[in-house]
């Protein structure tokens, strides 16, 4: 077995959170996915603040951030973590349904890592969550200071 | 007519001897008669009447009628007076004494009386002799126009004949007999002549000699001769004048005139401009005149009596001595010419001689002779002239001619000759009328009677000769006056410019079509020469300016310019005419009305087709119309930046708003139909089993659907951003990019076997990522509408002109009907249904907008079953 290792899930809409996750299931990458509900909730966790102040300590090795999320926007997420010395070493995935080439374009300029557009259809949806998974829980090597995840 | 002799003594000298003896005897009777008839009266001188008698018959019978009486007297008184009476015998001795004293005393009478009448008669005969003499005197003064005159110088009486008074235009006794009375009537120029004429003759008691002038009392002059001598008494004092007068009028005018002849003769002779001269039969000079003298400075002297051999050399004279035989024997006039030896040469004369005969009927020869050696000279030079400008005027291509006043010709040069083919000399003399036909005459005519009458005169006219055919000519009339002021004639000269008229006919034809073109034309053309002044403004200027051509000539159409502007535009039209350049400006011009408008004004400079500059031409358009709108626009482009701004921000905020209602189309539409998606499958997975066919079928048709709407809402979005997007232009490799979307298809394309037939393909300018999409849906298509066909042909290519390369997408498959080419590019529109072909009609729009971003067209050809063949082009690519 690979070793899993935790993903941070920012989205908002609880349809595509279960959808997301019955794509992880489905393609076996069983990590350990935290979501965020909206940007402050993504940044509390990764900033251990609010509700996740007493979380365990290490960060994720990968954030798959949705754009359109309510009070805190993924983009000014995205920023605000890129311009933060411990946190921009972490990578980022957008995962959108937006096809914006502005949307692209700015998530690049802001540092993410990977843009990934949902696709409407669900297989190729799963497809897609397999493949970013894969990648980014798997193959990638991540920055030192993350933790792996256990398998609860 | 009255003497100075009484007539009382004019008495009959001869009578007949009766009358004496009767007058005796009546004498005696009577005596007696009236001595007895007065004797008591008588007494006692009784015999004194028979004394009387006595006295009167011897006085006029002469002594023997005295005798008879005195016997008779002496009877009767014895008879009847002494007693006795009536007896003869004497009674007493007294009365015998008495008797005898009567008879010796009447014998005395009577003797005394004969010897007093014989005397008497010896008187009156030698008076009647005087008398005769005076009247012949009388007579022959008369007849001689003479008068006579008698001056008595001691008392002062004048005594004129009635004669001299008729000389003197008074009437007969009229004249008062004084010298004082003469001298009145003597001219007051000539008293003191008549005065000192008398005083020599009166002192010398000589003769009187003098011509004078008196005035007649009808105010007329004549001329008097006096003639007369003094006479003087014992001691020598002059004491009478006597002489006679004539009236010499008629001499002294004959004298006059014969002076004023000789004169004129002299001066003619002194003054004449040839030499004239007399000469005797023998050859001899008689006379030569100043000229002859002053020539050969030989005064006349030297001439009279010589002969022209004793003068000059020999052959000369010998010439003029033949031609004075020649004359003198025939008796005629001979004009010939003489030649005279000169020192400078030989000099040319013309010489008249004739017969001259003179009051003694010698026959004399008179000759004159002018020098005519100058005028010879200059007749030869003359000639010489005549014959250089003959050379001259048969050069010059021009007719040259001299007409008299009569209209014929008198002087024709060669050209005359060419004209008309006869030679100029058979010209000569004839009437212009005849030499150039009646119809040509006709045409000239005015102009020869205008300079005939003295002007000069030049025309231009077309003339049909007679026999130099039609010919416009110009001609220049220059008259000849004589030296009364009169036209003698005139000189032509004729010029033929037809060939300068046909091309002045052209060249008036194209001005005309020129000004014809100017002047409607509906801009405003000058013109100007090589000295910048203008000389040419069409209709529409003039018309604009609302002034005459007149004004604007030269420099005036500056005047027009608006003084603001005045300097701008002679700086430009100055610079550009130093440089033959072209020039264009904008300046306000005033118009008819005084308003000044805006003109676009340009110029260029011309030049012949040698290269000669000529000037420039220009033109100006009224703008002022365009200055409005100019300041116009000015004006609205200042509110309409404004109102772009607003505007701008407006739609910078509207498209905030479509980006944001694009972005939650993109993002909140597309979401949904990822959880319906999502869900159904995941739904299948699980109920799979426990579902009949009907509801599977059911949930694959909603799968389906919702993967139909999301490509959809991905098309449209796509659509919407290659029309706002930003385009990104750089080079594309059109071959690698085809290449790269056909490995993409034919890795979705199932295996399916595609016979690609790609052509060289073009490198163009472009937005990568737009022309991929491009290319990607006409190739889908062309995969997508072949999909049943046996065997897919796809072919690619492109052409390009030197604006544009187009490329083309041929398939063999279904293609479509060209009634509906229109729709195949819009938004929406299909013309298959999703059963036959799903698609969602967004692609070809697609294509077209973002070709038309590319400054491109779109286009395409079908057939239904036929195929079809999509086009799209791109500007070629500019350096």
């Amino acid at each position: 077995m690979m070793e899993l290792k935790r993903i941070l899930l920012v989205e908002d809409s609880p349809h595509d959170v279960e959808l997301t996750l019955a794509a992880f299931a489905e393609n076996g990458l069983a990590n350990e996915v935290i979501v965020a509900r909206d940007g402050e909730e993504a940044l509390d966790y990764l900033y251990r603040r609010g509700i996740f102040k007493l979380r365990m300590e290490g960060n994720p090795i990968a954030i798959l951030l949705d754009l359109k999320l309510p009070k805190i926007d993924g983009l000014e997420v995205l920023a605000h973590l890129k311009s933060d010395a411990v946190m921009k070493v972490i990578p980022i995935v957008i995962l959108t349904s937006s096809r914006e080439e502005q949307d692209i374009l700015t998530s690049y300029n802001l540092g993410a890592n990977a843009y990934v557009v949902k696709p409407v259809d669900f297989h190729e949806f799963v497809d897609a969550i397999k493949e970013v998974g894969l990648f980014w829980a798997v193959v990638n090597q991540p920055p030192l200071g993350s933790f792996p995840s256990r398998v609860p | 007519m009255i003497t100075p002799i009484g007539e009382s003594w004019m008495l009959q000298v001869k009578r007949s001897w009766q009358q004496r003896y009767g007058v005796a005897v009546s004498a005696a009777v009577l005596a007696l008669l009236l001595t007895m008839l007065l004797r008591s009266l008588l007494k006692p001188t009784t015999f004194a009447l028979f004394y009387a008698a006595v006295t009167v018959s011897s006085w006029y019978g002469g002594m023997r009628p005295g005798l008879l009486t005195t016997v008779l007297s002496t009877l009767a008184i014895n008879l009847f007076l002494i007693e006795p009476i009536h007896n003869l015998s004497i009674a007493d001795a007294s009365n015998l004494i008495r008797l005898g004293v009567f008879g010796l005393v009447t014998l005395l009478i009577g003797s005394t009386n004969a010897s007093l009448r014989t005397a008497k008669q010896r008187i009156e005969t030698s008076l009647l002799k005087l008398q005769t003499s005076e009247e012949r005197l009388r007579l022959s003064l008369e007849a001689g126009h003479m008068g006579f005159w008698d001056w008595n110088l001691l008392t002062g009486e004048v005594v004129w004949s009635a004669n001299l008074e008729a000389i003197h235009g008074l009437k007969p006794g009229t004249f008062r007999g004084t010298f004082a009375a003469f001298e009145e009537i003597v001219h007051p120029d000539d008293r003191q002549l008549v005065g000192q004429a008398i005083a020599r003759a009166v002192e010398a008691g000589s003769n009187y000699h003098c011509e004078f002038r008196i005035f007649w009392s009808d105010g007329s002059i004549r001329w008097i001769l006096a003639k007369g001598q003094a006479f003087c008494n014992e001691t020598g004092k002059a004491v009478r004048m006597i002489g006679v007068g004539m009236e010499i009028t008629e001499r002294k005018q004959t004298e006059a005139a014969l002076r004023e002849s000789q004169q004129l003769f002299e001066s003619f002779m002194n003054h004449s401009p040839v030499t004239a001269f007399i000469k005797d039969e023998s050859g001899c000079y008689v006379y030569v005149n100043r000229l002859l003298e002053r020539t050969f400075q030989r005064a006349l002297a030297d001439w009279v009596g010589k002969t022209d051999f004793d003068l000059f050399p020999a052959p000369a004279a010998q010439q003029w001595r033949d031609n004075d035989i020649a004359v003198l024997t025939s008796g005629q006039t001979l004009e010939s010419l003489e030649t005279v030896p000169y020192e400078d040469g030989e000099h040319y004369y013309k010489s008249f001689k004739f017969p001259l005969p003179d009051a003694s009927g010698r026959c004399l020869l008179a000759g004159m002779a002018l020098d005519i050696t100058d005028q010879k000279r200059l007749e030869d030079e003359l000639r010489q002239r005549e014959d250089e400008l003959s050379l001259i005027t048969n050069a010059v291509p021009v007719l040259i001619s001299y007409v008299d006043a009569q209209q014929c010709y008198r002087f024709n040069n060669r050209a005359y000759e060419e004209w008309f083919g006869h030679p100029a000399s058979d010209v000569y003399g004839k009437h212009v009328q005849e030499v150039l036909g009646e119809a040509a005459y006709e045409a000239i005519r005015p102009y020869v009677e205008a300079v005939l009458s003295g002007q000069r005169v030049a025309y231009e006219a077309e003339v049909p000769y007679n026999n130099a055919g039609n010919r416009y000519i110009h001609a220049t009339y220059i008259p000849q006056f004589g030296n009364q002021g009169q036209v003698e004639g005139f000189v032509a000269l004729v010029n033929d410019i037809s060939n300068l008229k046909q091309a002045e006919a052209v060249l008036r034809e194209s001005e005309e079509r020129f000004r014809h073109l100017a002047d409607t034309a509906p801009v405003l053309i000058w013109m100007s020469g090589t000295d910048k002044l203008r000389h040419y403004f069409n209709k529409p200027w003039l018309d604009f300016t609302g002034r005459t051509l007149e004004q604007e000539l030269g420099k005036g159409w500056a005047q027009g310019v608006h003084p603001d502007d005045l300097q701008y535009c002679l700086d430009t039209y100055t610079h550009a005419f130093d440089a033959r350049q072209e020039f264009k400006m904008e300046y306000r011009l005033r118009r008819f009305d005084g308003k000044y408008c805006w003109v676009f004004g340009t110029g260029v400079p011309r030049f012949t087709s040698e290269g000669r500059f000529l000037g420039y031409i220009g033109s100006c358009i009224d703008i002022s119309d365009r200055k409005q709108v100019e300041a116009e626009i000015r004006q609205l482009t200042e509110t309409l930046e404004q109102r772009i701004v607003e505007r701008t921000a407006q739609l910078e905020e509207a498209n905030k708003e479509l980006e944001s209602f694009s972005y939650s189309v993109s993002h909140d539409l597309r979401a949904p139909l990822r959880h319906i998606s999502g869900f159904v499958d995941l739904l299948q997975k699980r109920a799979a089993a426990n579902l009949d066919e009907t509801s599977l079928r059911y949930l694959k048709i909603i799968s389906q659907t919702t993967k139909h709407a999301g490509k959809l809402i991905d098309n449209l979005l796509t659509f919407s951003r290659m029309g706002r997007t930003e385009m990104r232009y750089m080079t594309v490799n059109m071959e690698q990019l085809i290449q790269e979307v056909q490995h993409d298809i034919e890795q979705d394309s199932n295996g399916r076997v595609i016979h690609w037939q790609i052509g060289k393909l073009s490198a163009v300018q472009g937005d990568p990522f737009m022309l991929r999409l491009v290319v990607r849906n006409l190739l889908e298509n062309a995969v997508k509408y072949t999909a049943n066909c046996p065997r897919t042909e796809i072919a690619i290519g492109s052409t390009s002109n030197n604006r544009e390369i187009v490329f083309f997408v041929r398939d063999n498959g279904v293609g479509f009907d060209m009634r509906y080419v229109s729709k195949l590019f819009g938004v929406f529109q299909r013309l298959h249904s999703d059963e036959q072909f799903e698609g969602t009609g967004i692609g070809l729009a697609n294509v077209r907008r973002i070709i038309h971003r590319h400054g491109g067209r779109t286009w395409a050809e079908g057939k239904i079953d036929g195929g079809a063949t999509f086009y799209f082009s791109l500007p070629e690519i500019k350096e």
